[in-house]
């Protein structure tokens, strides 16, 4: 089996190295860059809470390059589901819409077997191949942690177990469509759109949510930053004096009426404004409350999005398994 | 002598369409059997079901006493299918080399030397070969398994004559020399006529007809007699029927000689009794196959 599915597969390992070169070779240049700059401001003690007067200038080289990062960077989200789209997806497909399937299984393999080794080979492939690329990637974001932490989108995604798992996931999402569709371009875009319906929501209303997050109360509208860079910030809400209320949409804008009212912002003056608006509020009482996820649950928040990805793997994996083994033919 | 292939109650529904239905046959070892019906006749099925490709909704198939598709049952059994299917961006060395090591008794230097023969070259990819010589390499894959039953779906549909015949005797040399159970299906009856020692027809899901060639073409008969004449004694069932003035020709299955002087007995070809059978769905015969330990008269 090992010399069947090397073959079947030879094409698809290249690939995926060649993926993985390009976007080595394009962001070395970005990286080094990064890295040199983070060496110039840790020598002149720029990074802390209260840097030197020269750091100025790094500082903004440094941000500079970083913005453009944030750019591109959720675009990378889509290479773990490539798995699924260009490794699971034809798996099964490609067997059925060639006919090839009756040769394979009409070998000396059982049909188990053929599937162990098809598997064994196709999930070794998509697992290295994530493992280099959250290698690559995390060489590359790590000057970045220090300023946005890891726990935010841009670096949690990219860190640790996570992009393996959603590789793997990916991956039994196109194994099952392309068992279901029985051919192999059906089953590339519903892979690509099962993918993308799973991990959006997953992403953005279920990963905040992992572990009730943690509140800063109290805080004054005037001041530094109260919270590490490397916890991931969910929310900022306004405390009505009574330092526990919570004010929705509506009561807040009300305050704000209020604050103008008493103000009298002058329409030349307007930049004073915000200025102007915070102090009104922290002279009447109210403060602000930060909601958060705390830097230490970091990698409990990995282990539970990798578990998610992996149990729903397994079970798409174990349907498709059944399907060949019981319904094909 | 036992039986290489025995089918009981064998049934297979796609949806809501049987392709094959109360399926029972015991196919005898070291024989070519040929299995002849129209196309959607159920032939592939059967045959899938064999190999294990397919999962039968009822009944139960072996092979060698061994349940199909099992995986004892694999390494004894080849398979080529009707579509000949190949891996299009294999090389044909390539296809050699997936026999090689998905099975135990895959005979590489002899498929080598009948591709050498073919003419047909190792390194050129499998898409790029002729319909013919495609059909040449999933018949060597399937003949270099050296499997004790070889299933053949429409093995020579797409070869010209002289390879055709070169196939069918390379068939039966295979048998003589190994005792090889050779299983085969056409709906091209004539190309069989030479080869086949058992027989079974199968027409809309259901065998019509199954058993030794010898036993079958002797228990039928074209029978010419008299115009109008009533059927003679000794006939079981009549197939066709010809009337004119001057005559009556039928085709009859007998019990055994027809003495009437009036009527003219002549031998029956594989190619009248399949048709004659396929003509009349509803006409079964199904003697009991010649297994040593069910000695069975002819006479039954």
């Amino acid at each position: 089996m090992t010399w069947l599915v090397w073959r079947q597969h030879r094409a698809e390992a290249l690939a995926a190295a060649l993926v993985l070169a390009v976007l080595a070779i394009v962001v070395t240049p970005t990286g080094l860059h990064l890295h040199q700059v983070v060496g110039q401001l840790r020598q002149g003690g720029c990074l802390g809470n209260a840097p030197g007067p020269n750091c100025g200038s790094t500082i903004g080289a440094f941000s500079a390059t970083s913005r453009t990062l944030s750019g591109i960077l959720p675009l990378l989200n889509l290479l773990p589901g490539l798995a699924g789209v260009f490794i699971g997806a034809p798996l099964v497909a490609r067997e059925i819409e060639d006919g090839t399937w009756r040769l394979a299984w009409s070998q000396g393999v059982t049909r188990r077997g053929w599937l162990y080794g098809q598997l064994l080979g196709t999930l070794a492939v998509t697992a290295l191949s994530a493992a280099l690329f959250t290698a690559v990637l995390t060489w590359w974001l790590s000057p970045v942690d220090y300023v946005n932490g890891r726990f935010t989108d841009n670096g949690f995604d990219f860190y640790g177990i996570v992009p393996l798992a959603w590789a793997l996931l990916a991956f039994a999402i196109g194994l099952l469509a392309g068992t279901v569709a029985r051919r192999v371009i059906p089953a590339m875009a519903v892979t690509l759109l099962c993918y993308a319906a799973i991990r959006l929501p997953v992403e953005f209303l279920l990963r905040p949510r992992y572990l009730p997050p943690a509140r800063l109360w109290g805080l004054p509208f005037t001041g530094g930053r109260p919270l590490p860079a490397d916890a991931w910030q969910l929310g900022q809400d306004v405390v009505a004096p009574d330092g526990h209320t919570i004010l929705t949409g509506a009561q807040f804008d009300q305050v704000q009426h209020t604050a103008a009212a008493a103000l009298h912002p002058n329409p030349a003056a307007r930049s004073n404004y915000l200025q102007e608006l915070n102090q009104w509020l922290q002279a009447h009482g109210y403060t602000q409350v930060l909601t958060y996820q705390p830097a230490g649950r970091f990698w409990a928040f990995q282990g539970i999005e990798a578990a998610i990805c992996l149990i729903a793997a397994l079970a798409a994996i174990a349907v498709a398994y059944r399907l060949v083994l019981r319904h094909l033919g | 002598m036992t039986a290489a292939v025995e089918a009981s109650g064998l049934g297979k529904q796609y949806g809501k369409t049987w392709a094959l239905r109360d399926c029972t046959l015991s196919l005898p070892e070291g024989r070519v059997v040929a299995l002849i019906g129209p196309n959607g006749a159920g032939k592939s099925t059967f045959l899938s079901l064999v190999m294990g490709l397919a999962e039968p909704t009822q009944g139960t198939v072996t092979v060698d006493g061994l349940p199909a598709g099992s995986g004892a049952a694999l390494s004894n059994v080849a398979f080529m299918g009707q579509d000949h299917a190949l891996y299009k961006r294999f090389s044909v060395a390539d296809h050699l080399r997936l026999g090689q090591f998905l099975n135990a008794a895959f005979d590489t230097s002899w498929a080598r030397a009948r591709l050498g023969d073919l003419g047909i070259p190792l390194s050129r990819s499998a898409g790029k070969l002729s319909g013919g010589q495609q059909a040449q390499l999933a018949l060597t894959l399937a003949l270099a398994k050296r499997a004790r039953v070889l299933l053949l779906d429409e093995p020579v549909a797409s070869l010209d004559p002289i390879a055709r015949r070169d196939v069918m005797t390379m068939l039966m040399t295979r048998v003589a020399e190994t005792g090889t159970t050779v299983v085969f299906s056409s709906h091209v009856v004539s190309e069989l006529e030479r080869v086949c020692d058992f027989l079974v027809v199968i027409s809309r899901s259901l065998v019509q007809l199954a058993g030794e060639t010898d036993d079958l073409l002797g228990r039928h008969r074209r029978l010419i007699g008299p115009g109008g004449a009533d059927v003679p004694a000794g006939v079981e069932a009549v197939l066709e029927r010809a009337d004119s003035e001057a005559q009556t020709v039928l085709l009859a299955r007998v019990y055994g000689p027809v003495a009437d002087p009036r009527w003219e007995a002549r031998p029956v070809t594989v190619e009248d009794l399949a048709l004659a059978y396929l003509a009349i769905p509803a006409e079964r015969y199904l003697p009991a196959p010649r297994l040593s330990a069910v000695p069975v008269s002819k006479e039954t």
